[in-house]
């Protein structure tokens, strides 16, 4: 019997306690003179001797619950009992490389007699290809056998890496931990570019860890698709022959659930060809499909899908009627050769107030021209519209209040503007921000536009100066808030304090402003399987993931059918001698943590103790 | 009126006020004639003649002379017997042991009480004329006055009985096998001890003192909490002759130990009874008026 920590045991001292109490207590009684001792002895001497019992009982009790507390504490356990025979980890190959004909049941052969090799030893299955997950923890030869059919080729990749981390974990206590790897050694398993939900991705092995190599594999060719894309009028995919030959095969596609005619290719060896099928416009989910029944079946269909995205929806907020109001930004927003890429509406003040923060919150930019209408309850949506990452334009104007302004987005200090009057012309002060870059050198056609009236603002307020006047002051200032961001153009925008809508640079200066504004990160929508999303199937093809559509595709690079040799494979794998806690420690605690004796001593203290309440209680 | 009379007479049998007297004779005087006054006080006043001792009423005797007092208080008939010569040898045989000198719940210890029930039956002894001796014994005779009816023999009695002290453990049969074939055969033995020895024994030794022709009345004085066992709390309770020890209970061995003494003390009299020999059980915080009408009873049975 070891403890995992023994200075507890030190606790057990304190059954001094109850002994020095049980002396004293033989010490507290007084002496007392007495005459008649002998009639005392004579018929009460049995009662005495049942007392004294019955200390000797409560003794007894006291003593095995302190003794049990301090043993349990301590944490005993029976060194030696299990871990000293060997375990030998079997992992298992379930990429979909392993489902090519035969592969697989080759592969479980292969893991049937390496445990039958074992005999004698603890035996744990592994599968894995992206990941490793442990079937059956060390135990019995007929535990593993039973785990063996439990595992099938999935849609990952081969990651051995994933295999090393999972046995070493298991093999953790191991003096000498065997591991043997039933694979179809291709090489790409060791591409150290890991996917994400993966380690480090490098094959790393404790030393101390027996490696050996089963090969399930063979040669063979494999034809794949991949990089399928859909554009306006055309959809192509490139099939990729990786065997040593060419070969000739059937290509089809399936556009939004049609399928299109079969195009048959020849691809040379070694080499890719890009299939195109024509298309009507606006292709959502696209699945190309190559005939390959003898090489691998997971990569032989890629899907694609077309995220749908909405058009930006701005909306401009003037004082007046909204027909003059913002005449000009929204006429030159709506600008567009192949169809609008805005979504605008003009409200007026009133309108604007009157919007529900649901409906608030649908707007990717908001335009105001003027806070005739507002009032303060539009503030607070209004600040959370910005916070969650929406995008607001404020345009000087005669009909624009920087008081109230300052008071709905909560500034502070307020927004306190100077009337400028000839500020002269415009000048991009940072060419590199978005909003300016696609001017480039045709940024100085903004010195073409003659600013008679304008805002004069301290930039100092926690303002960046975008572009400035001639004169120097800030003509176009961005401020975040939140998540959103705010731009403010300290002159108008309808042609009443400068005629800029008049010139050739205003539509595209509107349309980059608000584009800008109205940004958002691009959804992805195409997944490899080792990396879906939580609550989606790792499986290929083209799911519904809430209100979004997902193509999931194989890793491309289980395609290859690169091998390595065993001996290859015994090099590739680094060998570490990390061990960061002593072997002893960590068995001790294995072993421990097994047996839970505490448990067991815990609970004889409970009963020790009731059976010292129940002696005690009896009279 | 008689009754408060007696009651007030009575006072100076209490032991508590007995102890509280000076000298042994003083004690012995205030307990005799506290008593006598009780017995006979108003009927005999005027009669000129004095007063020797009581008896048991026998068929024939002169009814005047009965005492009605003492038939009121003891459900016996006495005569008073005026001036009469005896000639009575009474031994007062007291156990001084160890155990005699316990005192637990009285005023007196028992060899307290019992020296001054001794000096009490001297003092009535001498005062009917009887030779009266003393004999003092734990495990052997420690000490021995002779019978004898001289004046100052009282005061050599009361003198010894004064200057007892306690001494070993008690063994009483022994001093009375040596003592049976000592004492005259009309001689009384008034024994008093404890008798927490070895009750075959005891019984075996008085039967031997009795056998040899001596009238016995043997007084056994225990302290009230050697009869009622009023302790508390768990004690150890060492015997102050033997240092033996056993620790106890009270609450839990009361009743038993009672029990045990009871029995002791019915043992003692059947036994003892059976054999001719009286026997009374006196407790120390009682009067001592007891033990003097029984030893008036037997003294009257010797006549």
């Amino acid at each position: 019997m070891s403890f995992l920590t023994p200075l507890y045991l030190a606790g057990a001292a304190l059954i001094a306690l109850p002994i020095i109490l049980h002396l004293l207590r033989r010490d507290v009684a007084p002496p007392v003179p007495f005459t008649a001792v002998s009639l005392l002895r004579r018929s009460p001497v049995e009662r005495s001797r049942r007392h004294r019992l019955r200390d000797l009982i409560l003794l007894a009790a006291r003593i095995s619950a302190l003794v049990l507390l301090a043993g349990s504490f301590a944490r005993p356990y029976l060194a030696g009992a299990p871990g000293t025979t060997r375990t030998t980890v079997i992992a298992v190959d379930r990429s979909f490389s392993m489902a090519a004909p035969a592969r697989f049941e080759r592969a479980r052969t292969l893991a049937r007699e390496a445990i039958d090799q074992a005999r004698g030893d603890r035996l744990a299955v592994i599968a894995f290809d992206d990941r490793a997950d442990v079937i059956a923890r060390p135990g019995s030869a007929a535990d593993a056998r039973a785990a063996l059919t439990m595992i099938a080729p999935g849609f990952g990749g081969t990651r051995y890496a994933a295999a090393f981390d999972k046995a070493a974990e298991l093999l953790t206590d191991e003096e000498h931990g065997r591991l043997v790897v039933v694979t179809d050694l291709q090489r790409s398993g060791f591409d150290q570019t890991a996917a994400p939900s993966t380690g480090s991705g490098q094959a790393v092995l404790p030393e101390e860890i027996d490696l050996s190599v089963r090969d399930a594999g063979a040669e063979t060719h494999n034809l794949s698709v991949g990089n399928t894309t859909i554009d306006r009028r055309q959809v192509t995919a490139t099939v990729r022959n990786h065997g040593a030959e060419p070969r000739a095969a059937d290509v089809r596609a399936t556009i939004d659930g049609r399928a299109l005619p079969a195009r048959r290719v020849t691809i040379p060896a070694n080499d890719a060809a890009e299939v195109a099928f024509d298309a009507p416009e606006g292709v959502a989910r696209l699945a190309v499909a190559v005939d390959d029944p003898e090489g691998y079946v997971a990569d032989n269909e890629a899907f694609s899908v077309t995220e749908s995205r909405a058009l930006p929806r701005i909306l401009v907020v003037g004082g007046g009627p909204a027909a003059t109001a913002g005449f000009y930004l929204t006429r030159a927003l709506e600008a567009n050769v192949e169809g609008t890429d805005f979504d605008v509406r003009a409200v007026t003040g009133s309108a604007f107030a009157a919007l529900t923060p649901e409906q608030l919150r649908s707007q990717s930019v908001i335009v105001l021209l003027s806070t005739h209408g507002l009032d303060r309850r539009i503030g607070e949506p209004l600040r959370a519209f910005l916070n969650a990452g929406g995008g607001l334009l404020v345009a000087a104007a005669p009909d624009l209040d920087p008081s109230l302004l300052s008071t709905l987005l909560g500034w502070d200090p307020p927004l306190v503007p100077k009337d400028l009057r000839n500020a002269g012309v415009l000048a991009a002060t940072d060419l590199r921000h978005p909003v300016f870059r696609p001017f480039d050198a045709l940024a100085a056609n903004f010195g073409q536009v003659v600013f008679d009236r304008a805002w004069q603002i301290d930039p100092g307020d926690g303002w960046r100066v975008l572009a400035r006047y001639t004169d120097g002051a800030a003509a176009l200032t961005e401020r975040p808030v939140g998540d959103g961001r705010v731009l403010l153009f300290t002159s108008d925008l309808d042609r009443r304090w400068n005629d800029f809508p008049l010139h050739p640079s205003f539509v595209p200066f509107v349309q980059e402003t608000v584009r800008y504004l109205g940004a958002r990160p691009p959804a992805v929508s195409a997944y490899l399987v080792a990396d879906v999303p939580p609550g989606v199937q790792p499986k290929p093809g083209i799911v519904q993931a809430g209100n979004r559509v997902l193509s999931i595709n194989v890793d491309p690079r289980e395609s290859a059918i690169d091998r390595v040799s065993p001996l290859e494979f015994q090099q590739m794998v680094t060998r570490s001698a990390a061990r960061t806690r002593p072997r002893a420690e960590r068995l001790a605690q294995q072993i421990e943590g097994q047996q839970n004796y505490w448990r067991y001593g815990l609970m004889l203290m409970l009963a020790a103790l009731v059976a010292e309440a129940f002696v005690g209680s009896r009279t | 009126m008689p009754a408060t009379t007696t009651s007030r007479d009575l006072r100076f049998l209490d032991p508590a006020v007995i102890a509280a007297l000076g000298s042994m004779e003083l004690k012995a005087r205030t307990v005799v004639e506290g008593f006598l006054s009780g017995l006979h006080r108003s009927p005999y006043k005027g009669f000129s003649v004095e007063f020797a001792e009581y008896r048991q009423y026998l068929p024939g005797d002169d009814l005047s002379t009965l005492d009605w007092k003492v038939y009121a208080r003891s459900d016996r008939h006495y005569v008073k017997k005026f001036e009469e010569e005896t000639n009575l040898e009474c031994h007062l045989m007291l156990d001084v042991s160890a155990s005699m000198a316990y005192r637990g719940g009285a005023p007196m210890s028992k060899v307290e009480y019992g020296s001054v029930l001794a000096a009490s039956l001297a003092y009535l002894m001498h005062r009917q004329r009887d030779a009266t001796g003393l004999i003092e014994f734990d495990d052997k005779i420690k000490g021995r006055l002779p019978a004898s009816g001289r004046a100052g023999h009282l005061h050599s009695i009361l003198l010894a009985l004064e200057k007892i002290a306690p001494g070993a453990r008690s063994n009483v049969a022994r001093p009375m096998h040596q003592l049976a074939d000592a004492l005259g055969k009309r001689s009384l033995a008034v024994v008093i001890s404890d008798l927490l020895d070895d009750p075959d024994a005891v019984v075996k030794g008085l039967m031997h003192l009795r056998f040899r022709g001596s009238d016995v009345i043997v007084f056994q004085v225990l302290d009230p909490h050697e009869i009622q066992f009023p302790f508390r709390g768990a004690a150890r309770f060492t015997d102050v002759e033997s240092a033996d020890v056993v620790t106890a209970d009270p609450a839990r061995v009361r009743d038993g130990y009672i029990r045990e003494m009871t029995a002791l003390r019915w043992r003692y009299e059947r036994e003892l009874k059976g054999a001719g020999i009286d026997f009374l059980t006196l407790d120390t915080s009682k009067p001592l008026d007891f033990a003097l009408l029984a030893y008036l009873d037997a003294r009257s049975r010797r006549k």
